[in-house]
């Protein structure tokens, strides 16, 4: 090879080893971001204490090595390389079942009856989740405990070869078990779709992710706000499909395949469903409702089933699906637990077979005692507050008092005028 | 910052090869030593100071030594810059980055040295330190004439690319290529360098790490009762992970040396083919040895020559100092005495052995022979105690142990890599490539195979190491 080639060819080396350093500076080319990459990592100042001691260095380097260019599709390439060579998926979180269908792992080790909870403790938090509801229903609020359906047990037939049933009866079947002797309320959606499984032509479960297909969450939102309804025992808005409208994906349902990380998915195969919407024949309150969940609930919403009630609050516990709701991660705040608490008509704590271990997230520690101690307050009291906010614009002594001490407190005259509705509750509850 | 990082492959190679690929000849030498300090000061920067300190004081006073005309004077200057050159070294024995052993005879003698911990990382400590006793030592005997610059003996020291794992270069063999590279076809030379960094790059990210990881799997199990065929797979894959990641980095190094107009010598001559542990040992760390050979084994033979106890006494001594190299922990110690056994078994009956079954015995018999040997010391040089050792190389040879680890399937992938590299490398074809690249004379076409090979390898390499992360190395341990 002569010079001039060599030089050619070494210099076009020398300008591909460049183009990740010029594509993670510039994003010269759009590329599909890496699912479930965690947050770009802090660097520390550069200075000299940091740098003398490596700190500087250490996390620079470790940032350099998760944001340079072209990461995503050297990711992707490399996955897709193992799962054609190896057949292996490098998604510790994802195991591949038969016919296709992709399993959560954690979803398997549940169905196995793997990591299983005491009983002692199950009993416990159940016994708690009692008590709890005797002192809401003593408020005129009800709890609601939901398990959500798991794919591995409603189809078991798809699972990878050899998954069997290690302990038995399992978290599932004890947790469930213990709350119906105590008389809790609760909907199990495993026996619910396993019921249906043959007189239905919805899947619930999808192929390649690890929640509900649009129309499992619609069969279950129904029958939700049917319990709902009952435990009520008032009428609430339903959740139909829009009939005027055709079917089309409502929300991607692969998100174990997206967990992959590969360049060639399996297959373009989303389930797809009429959208819904919520409504009724004539003029009803909705039901107001604070929801505790895992991810399993996050179809429901994506759905709207968030329509059909009046207020809506929902902590969600589950990493990373949760963090791109509003609500984000709910943490256990006594403070906005009383307030939750004292908004609500229905509690309602829902997790899949995997997350039994974690149910209530600790609401059923914490809300015994806020309940015992008269923090929080009943629906009389707010009902009251209620009809003293309606009364006061009409008084217009009270209003001229009102619009001074807003003015001396530098507040709005709406938050006045609920402060002084607060205070009058309060004493007439003395 | 090592050789399989993202911040060296992907920011610190590409801008050092940009800049000494568009400056002139003469800031070229700046550019590598310039790169050169910025590695240190990225990796260790509170031992750069050191560094620096040592090395001009190293430098006039070799300068000293080779002007003055009494051999006192000179020998006086030689101990004094040897003892500078060691200096660090000996700090960082006693900072507990050498462990064990001299740790606990310091703590017995109640020397407390902690104070150093923290202040000195040993990067490349012990490549510095060789490499400065040797620039002494040759000036002292008079094989070379000190270098005129102290820019070019701290080029010398400090070269970026031999700092991490060598090879250690006795500065007799470099001293004419510090003073005048090979700049001719810098291009060809270059695109040579490149292939042997990448193919380097390639031993040790995509065929040491996947079979580390099934010795480490197999070394953290309860050894007591591993089965023996896993055992043995644990072991073999050590055996091959410690040598392509110990010739991966080498290989790295002397592509990096290429690409700058160095040739740095051979540090793995095929070890695992050796026909006898001596044989082994010539082919093992070449650089090391070679150095033992010139700077401790002939200064020491002249005692040697005087009566068979004291030749293997200077033997023993030289093998020992090599030992030490590689550190000074427990398990290094009793990796040496195995292979000490060995070698003094080869000394007195074995070679005899070899000697009256020389028609019998096939060539393979021995260098199955010999590598089964060495694969057994790899175990001290793997396992976390001298106890663990014993234990996993007893599971070796019973039978009964119930837990076996089956290998998956990229693990027979890499074995299956491994010996068609093997083949390859051994085949006709395979010499002859090597020959023409190491003279530059590819033809355009080969040129072009070999590219797209090695940037699909370095695609591979990369998509590796951004997903599992870089693989540990086990030179590093020591």
């Amino acid at each position: 090879m002569d010079m001039m080639n060599e030089k050619k060819l070494y210099y076009l080396l020398l300008a591909l080893l460049f183009t990740p350093w010029i594509q993670g500076s510039f994003q010269l080319i759009h590329e599909k971001p890496i699912y479930s990459d965690l947050a770009t990592l802090a660097v520390p100042t550069l200075n000299e204490n940091n740098w003398l001691s490596g700190r500087y260095q250490y996390h620079r380097e470790r940032s350099l090595h998760r944001e340079f260019g072209f990461r995503p599709s050297f990711v992707r390439f490399h996955n897709q390389l193992d799962c054609w060579i190896f057949n292996r998926f490098n998604a510790h979180s994802v195991v591949r079942g038969r016919q296709g269908y992709l399993f959560a792992t954690e979803d398997v080790e549940a169905y196995q009856g793997k990591n299983p909870i005491e009983s002692d403790s199950i009993a416990n938090r159940m016994q708690r989740a009692a008590e709890i509801r005797d002192l809401l229903r003593d408020r005129g609020k009800d709890l609601l405990i939901v398990f959500a359906g798991s794919k591995a047990r409603y189809s078991p037939e798809h699972l990878p070869e050899g998954t069997g049933q290690i302990n038995s009866p399992g978290n599932y079947a004890h947790t469930l078990k213990i709350a119906q002797d105590l008389g809790l309320e609760c909907i199990d959606f495993n026996t619910f779709f396993h019921l249906i499984k043959d007189s239905t032509r919805c899947v619930p479960v999808s192929k390649r992710g690890h929640l509900w297909t649009p129309c499992g969450a619609g069969l279950a939102a129904d029958s939700l706000l049917r319990c709902i309804q009952r435990m009520l025992g008032r009428e609430v808005p339903h959740l139909r499909t829009k009939r005027s409208e055709i079917a089309r994906t409502l929300f991607e349902d692969n998100d174990l395949e997206k967990q992959l990380n590969l360049i060639f998915p399996f297959g373009d195969d989303q389930s797809v469903c009429p959208p819904y919407e919520c409504g009724s024949e004539k003029i009803i309150q909705p039901p107001n409702v604070f929801v505790l969940s895992d991810a399993s609930y996050l179809t429901l919403v994506r759905i709207g089933i968030g329509q059909c009630f009046g207020r809506h609050s929902h902590w969600c516990y589950a990493v990373p699906e949760c963090s791109k709701y509003p609500a984000g991660l709910g943490r256990m705040n006594n403070e906005k637990l009383v307030r939750e608490l004292e908004s609500c008509e229905l509690v309602m704590v829902m997790a899949t077979d995997a997350g039994l271990a974690e149910l209530g997230w600790g609401f059923f520690e914490s809300a015994g005692a806020l309940l015992r101690s008269g923090k929080v307050r009943p629906a009389e009291f707010w009902n009251k507050v209620q009809a003293l906010v309606e009364y006061i614009p009409s008084d217009s002594t009270w209003m001229k008092h009102i619009r001074e001490k807003a003015l001396q407190k530098g507040i709005s005259t709406d938050s006045a005028i609920i402060e002084d509705a607060i205070w009058i509750s309060e004493q007439e509850l003395k | 910052m090592v050789f399989n990082s993202i911040t060296f492959l992907l920011y610190f190679l590409p801008a050092f090869l940009l800049l000494y690929s568009l400056l002139g000849k003469p800031y070229r030498k700046l550019v590598i030593l310039s790169f050169s300090i910025l590695f240190y000061l990225w990796g260790a920067p509170r031992f750069l100071f050191g560094v620096l300190i040592s090395t001009v004081l190293v430098f006039y006073l070799v300068r000293r030594m080779d002007a003055s005309k009494t051999p006192l004077h000179r020998k006086i200057l030689l101990m004094l810059s040897a003892l500078i050159s060691t200096g660090m070294l000996l700090m960082c024995m006693c900072t507990g980055h050498f462990t064990d052993p001299v740790r606990l005879m310091m703590i017995s003698a109640e020397m407390n040295f902690t104070w150093w911990t923290g202040t000195l990382i040993p990067l490349g400590i012990s490549f510095f330190t060789f490499d400065a006793i040797s620039y002494s030592i040759d000036v002292y005997r008079k094989e070379r004439q000190p270098l005129a610059k102290l820019q070019d003996y701290l080029t010398y020291l400090l070269m970026f690319p031999r700092l991490i794992a060598g090879p250690i270069m006795p500065f007799r063999s470099k001293a004419d290529q510090l003073a005048e590279r090979d700049e001719e076809n810098v291009h060809a030379s270059r695109l040579a360098g490149w292939y042997c960094f990448v193919t380097g790059l390639a031993k040790i990210v995509l065929l040491a790490a996947p079979l580390g990881h099934f010795a480490d799997k197999a070394f953290s199990r309860d050894v007591l009762h591993l089965s023996a065929g896993t055992a043995w797979l644990g072991m073999l894959a050590l055996s091959f992970q410690i040598y392509f990641a110990f010739s991966g980095y080498t290989d790295m190094a002397s592509g990096l040396g290429r690409m700058m107009g160095y040739r740095f010598p051979k540090n793995f001559d095929d070890p695992y083919v050796s026909n006898s542990l001596s044989d082994f040992w010539k082919r093992w760390n070449v650089s090391l040895n070679q150095w033992m050979k010139l700077y401790l084994l002939t200064p020491l033979a002249c005692i040697g020559r005087t009566s068979a106890g004291k030749s293997h006494l200077v033997a023993g001594t030289v093998f020992g100092a090599t030992v030490l190299w590689y550190g000074a922990s427990w398990n290094v110690f009793a990796w040496g005495a195995f292979h000490g056994f060995w070698l003094v078994a080869e000394r007195i009956w074995l070679n005899r052995v070899y000697e009256y079954f020389k028609t019998g015995i096939p060539q393979l018999v021995k260098v199955l022979w010999v590598f089964a040997i060495v694969a057994h010391g790899w175990v001290f040089f793997r396992a976390e105690s001298v106890e663990h050792a014993l234990e996993y190389l007893r599971s070796l040879w019973t039978a009964g142990g119930t837990q076996t680890i089956l290998p998956d399937n990229s693990f027979a992938f890499t074995t299956l890599l491994c010996i068609a590299g093997i083949m390859l490398g051994y085949s006709p074809k395979g010499k002859l490539l090597h020959e023409q690249l190491d003279a530059g004379r590819l033809t355009a076409r080969k040129h072009l195979i070999i590219m797209v090979c090695t940037l699909i390898l370095f695609a591979l390499c990369i998509s590796k190491i951004s997903t599992q992360g870089i693989p540990s190395i086990v030179p590093f341990r020591f």
